[in-house]
């Protein structure tokens, strides 16, 4: 691990660039309605860093708008992508980095333009950009559950169709997230950051469909090398990331599946939402094996859509895997995507790496994280490991290897494990997706429904 | 938190008994309510409220009849049952306490520390008041239809923000 000094500073202009979107969180925080004299000369700020962009303009037309209280979705449509662009600046800063500490090339995909949404969407679109506005103008510490709840007829219709799933949970996990803080002014500290991530990307969402990648079909063999869970109380996403071998070509893919839960379906319950779409991968993931795929739909920025076309090969070691291509100056033709350019963003960042040579161990503060040999340190993300998922804290300290994904947040890099190895046992994300769950929410929640219906 | 931070620490996992006892909780519309399992009878449910600033509450059976442990109280003002006991709970537990207490109207300081419903009526100076129970259990349909919305093989970058 001779390079990994090479994360310690971070590239010119990711600070000042922090600094900036930290200034127009606070605005957010504060309100657009009652904004005063300092966050003005946020708005100043933002302005002169797009200087000569397309940006600049509609920036200073912002600005005066904020000015005169002359609010519309327009308006804030500009400040989501001023901040979207900081952030995507941040992204490729930080990403340039990963690769000369880690020894990659990759390919980057073209940008594409955002196609229309269909009319009957159009109108949730505009409903949600005026709620957003409301936000904005009431700011991120003065909101109640009146400002919340109106919403809800809006979200019902983005949350019944497939075609707006992203925007749908983004907003459907900001609202919960929102409405479980009211009022928000009583909160001691406000994750104003976060929130303005939210409030932006959705912002960004709501005033079009994001970009459709370039997608090729794609036939050949699968090694799946980790999972990672994500959920909010109504949605739940799991990724599956592997190698791809077409026959032509080796390249690291991810296979997603998401869904709509209850809160109450947590633990083992999650799984229901992908066992049936995604059946043998789990399998797969779950004995270490390869798949055989048939006929799959691979996008440019690497996402793999699971059809179920597939059968089950080979067994393989997915730690040795990962090491043979992902340790740090592997001799390796492994190909690599990049994110669509809307998604660009600090916490899209996840540079898949092996690692070894550490003591994995608590640190002053009492977070886990690696030590390698040249005294380096490197944070475990333990805010991205799942409380649902089957590797937990206790199995990186004292763990030898890990092949993880390198992330970034709160200004420093950290490694979210997703393989590791403890007394040579391997523990993962989806180490038992392959058994048998038995699900006892659904059928109890429906169970007590019909209890209720029967007797009307 | 830093305030630089994209992302929350996660919360540890909730009580997986919970959903079997209480199978549905929410804050709405000035209440706390939701929908609550009978200890005794596997073919009853109740359908139980406590409603915010005035403390009133109200428990009723899935047709509709008045829930026999709200008679046990001994005073005029009648005492909460047992089911709403476990909605209380159910609610704390998901939520947060602070968060429920703050709905339901009380200050949150140790004087005031409430440990049962009973208790936290009495602040409130709360009584029996019946209700149709129809509103909670139409919002309870309303909550199950998550679990009929179709999903996507879409990469959703956006949940990236969530692992709570």
């Amino acid at each position: 691990m001779l390079s990994i000094y090479k994360l310690q500073q971070l590239p010119d202009g990711v600070t000042e660039a922090n600094d900036l979107v930290t200034d127009l969180d606070d605005a957010f925080d504060h309100g657009f309605g009652r904004i005063g004299g300092a966050h003005m000369e946020t708005l100043r700020s933002l302005q002169a860093s797009f200087t000569g962009t397309p940006l600049e303009e509609p920036l200073e037309e912002a600005r005066a708008a904020v000015s005169e209280s002359a609010f519309d979705p327009g308006v804030f449509e500009t400040f989501a992508a001023a901040r979207a662009g900081l952030q995507g600046a941040r992204y490729d800063a930080l990403m340039t980095r990963a690769k000369e500490t880690f020894g990659w090339s990759h390919r980057s995909v073209a940008a594409t333009e955002p196609e229309p949404f269909e009319d009957d969407v159009a109108s949730w679109l505009e409903s949600t950009r005026q709620w957003l506005l409301e936000l904005a103008v009431a700011g991120f510490g003065g909101l109640d559950e009146e400002a919340i709840v109106p919403f809800d007829a809006t979200l019902d219709q983005l949350q019944s169709t497939p075609r707006t799933f992203r925007l749908a949970s983004l907003l459907t996990g900001f609202r919960n997230e929102l409405l479980n803080n009211t009022p928000t002014a009583r909160l001691p500290e406000r994750p104003a950051r976060r929130w303005s991530d939210l409030w932006s990307r959705a912002m960004l969402h709501a005033g079009g469909r994001p970009e459709t990648p370039e997608t090729r079909t794609v036939s050949g063999m699968f090694r799946p090398l980790g999972a990672t869970l994500n959920h909010h109380e109504n949605n739940a996403s799991l990724t599956v990331f592997g190698l791809l071998n077409d026959g032509d070509s080796l390249q690291f893919v991810r296979t997603s599946r998401s869904g709509y839960k209850v809160d109450v379906m947590v633990g083992d319950d999650i799984w229901e939402i992908f066992s049936k779409p995604l059946g043998r991968l789990l399998d797969a993931l779950g004995a270490g094996r390869a798949l055989e795929i048939d006929g799959m739909t691979l996008t440019s920025t690497g996402d793999l859509r699971w059809n179920g076309d597939d059968a089950l090969s080979v067994e393989f070691d997915m730690l040795d895997a990962a090491e043979a291509h992902f340790a740090p100056n592997a001799e390796t033709d492994v190909k690599m995507s990049t994110l669509a350019p809307l998604d660009r963003h600090p916490l899209q960042i996840g540079w898949p790496v092996y690692l070894e040579d550490y003591e994995a161990d608590r640190s002053t503060d009492g977070l886990p994280e690696l030590v390698f040999d040249s005294g380096v340190r490197l944070p475990v993300d333990v805010d991205r490991i799942s409380p649902y998922s089957e590797l937990e804290i206790d199995h990186v300290l004292g763990s030898k290897r890990m092949f993880a994904l390198l992330r970034f947040d709160g200004g420093q890099w950290s490694a979210q494990p997703l393989v590791e190895t403890k007394r040579s046992k391997l523990y993962y994300t989806g180490m038992e997706a392959d058994e048998e769950r038995h699900s006892t929410v659904e059928s109890t929640l429906r169970n007590r429904a019909d209890k209720l219906l029967r007797s009307k | 938190m830093s305030d630089d931070r994209s992302l929350l620490r996660p919360d540890p996992p909730i009580d997986l008994d919970t959903p079997k006892k209480v199978p549905f909780v929410e804050l709405h519309d000035g209440r706390l309510q939701g929908i609550v399992s009978s200890k005794s009878s596997h073919q009853r449910v109740y359908v139980s409220y406590i409603e915010a600033q005035t403390g009133d509450f109200y428990c009723s059976t899935n047709n509709n009849r008045q829930c026999g442990g709200l008679s046990g109280g001994s005073s005029a003002q009648g005492a909460p049952c047992k089911h709403l006991d476990r909605l209380f709970e159910a609610a704390t537990a998901r939520l947060s306490r602070e968060r429920v207490l703050d709905y339901l109207g009380l200050a949150l300081d140790d004087d005031t520390y409430v440990r049962t419903t009973g208790e936290l009526t009495r602040r409130l100076d709360g009584a029996q008041r019946e209700q149709e129970n129809s509103e909670i259990f139409s919002r309870f349909l309303d909550y199950l239809e998550y679990l009929d919305l179709e999903g996507t093989d879409e990469h959703v970058p956006e949940m990236s923000w969530f692992v709570t």
